[in-house]
């Protein structure tokens, strides 16, 4: 008998409440095998959800962390809560993999980027609404900004109380924009919108662009919105790498090993703020619809801007393209590409669309260090 | 009006042990008007040197006589 209590004897440490993030996280592993949404991460954190949720003998009997968790709070206090390191070198290999031609032969497009963020301050005003402190609040807007190592900076650099929360429905709507984003794009278009053709002009732009854009471009936002400096210098440089033709060797490593490796840290990592008691609350719930909301109303700022320019354009946009500037990239260009041939197979938005997206990508990164400011400020005062 | 708001802040308080507080909005609309605004403002100046630069990166054509 006291061998069996040796060998089971933690058995008596399970909650429910972890059982219920175990269920959790089989749930992140199954949309991310079976679905294919955004596996990269929803796999390892669903993973890291149940690893952090296996019951531990109590640290106030042991004296000391368990083995698992003492490890991936390391991670987690080395990666993001010290300097918010994961994210940041992660967007690296994402400037790595942007390419800005399109909207370099078009800058107009960047406007819809701007207007897309329109979500991220609604739901600063909603979430503020609902009782949220204003840093936690501010901390959910940020999932409108459909990008992921801005969401962790930001909540990260907030001191945020719903840290996991707001990454796990950061990284689940970013795998759902094929399915949310389309209801609202026909909700907010008629069928002749969605029928404009644009045409893509396809100049070229020089090389001398390609390498100058990602400096202006820091220096710029570096000097409106300082707490975004690091966000864009890094995602700036990742994209410096690759334009400037003389290191395609650290070019495909950012793009493929660096990011990747930092993608299988980042997700366990998070895991380690799924922890059950601080995960299951009505709030977790709550910011999950809140995210949704950042969403819905980022995809209408988008799709209006548009439908503004319009009356005063002579060439008509195709009011659909606004709505990638959302940022997930490349998803939300894909899914405008995608209906723009369901209505008519002839009309190609994709560059128009990928445009947009990567315009998006900036803007949300302003967005971020605008939050910073804004909200800093105001809890100063 | 009135009703409505009530109704909507006893039943997210019930649910939720979460208040609803419309006039956490005078802290926040402010927020989101300068941070538009700032948005606008960052992506036009972007805009502007873009088109810069791609003025100084396009060669004028020198003509063949």
């Amino acid at each position: 008998m006291d061998i069996l209590t040796d060998i089971f004897g933690n058995l008596a440490n399970i909650d429910p409440k972890q059982v219920i993030m175990w269920i959790i996280g089989g749930v992140l592993i199954f949309l991310a095998i079976k679905k294919e949404m955004e596996p990269t991460l929803l796999l390892p954190m669903g993973f890291g959800a149940i690893l952090v949720n296996l019951p531990i003998p109590d640290p106030a009997v042991t004296g000391e962390v368990s083995g698992v968790r003492a490890v991936i709070d390391f991670l987690f206090e080395i990666g993001i809560d010290s300097h918010e390191l994961f994210p940041l070198i992660l967007f690296i290999g994402i400037g790595a993999m942007i390419d800005f031609e399109p909207v370099l032969t078009n800058p107009k497009l960047m406007i819809f980027g701007a207007a897309a963020q329109f979500g991220i301050f609604f739901t600063l005003c909603l979430s503020s609404m609902f009782g949220f402190e204003l840093k936690d609040a501010a901390s959910i807007a940020i999932i409108g900004a459909a990008d992921g190592p801005t969401s962790i900076f930001v909540a990260n650099m907030l001191n945020s109380n719903y840290t996991a929360a707001i990454m796990v429905a950061a990284y689940s709507y970013m795998a759902l924009v094929p399915i949310v984003q389309p209801p609202i794009i026909k909700l907010c278009t008629t069928k002749k919108e969605r029928l404009i053709r644009m045409n893509y002009t396809g100049k070229k732009v020089s090389k001398l662009t390609k390498i100058l854009f990602p400096i202006v471009v820091t220096i710029i936002v570096g000097m409106v919105a300082p707490d975004a400096t690091a966000l864009i210098g890094f995602l700036m440089f990742g994209n410096l790498i690759r334009e400037c033709g003389v290191l395609n060797s650290l070019s495909e490593t950012a793009q493929n090993v660096l990011a990747n490796l930092i993608t299988i840290f980042l997700g366990f990592t998070i895991a380690s703020k799924m922890v059950a008691e601080d995960f299951l609350k009505l709030e977790t719930l709550l910011i999950m619809g809140l995210g949704l909301v950042a969403f819905v109303v980022d995809t209408f700022g988008g799709i209006m801007i548009a439908k503004i320019m319009n009356l005063f354009t002579k060439n008509k946009i195709n009011p659909m393209i606004g709505a990638a500037g959302i940022s997930a990239f490349p998803m939300s260009a894909r899914v405008v590409h995608k209906m723009g041939l369901a209505e008519d197979n002839q009309n190609f938005l994709l560059m128009h669309s990928i445009g947009v997206n990567v315009s998006g990508q900036v803007a949300s990164v302003i967005a971020g260090g605008l939050i910073l400011t804004l909200v800093g400020n105001a809890l100063i005062k | 009006m009135d009703t409505i708001t009530t109704t909507i802040a006893e039943a997210t308080s019930a649910a939720a042990g979460i208040g609803f507080t419309p006039n956490n909005l005078a802290e926040t609309v402010p927020i989101m008007g300068k941070g538009m605004l700032g948005i606008f403002i960052v992506m036009g100046i972007i805009i502007l040197c873009v088109s810069g630069l791609n003025r100084l990166g396009t060669k004028p054509k020198k003509d063949k006589k």
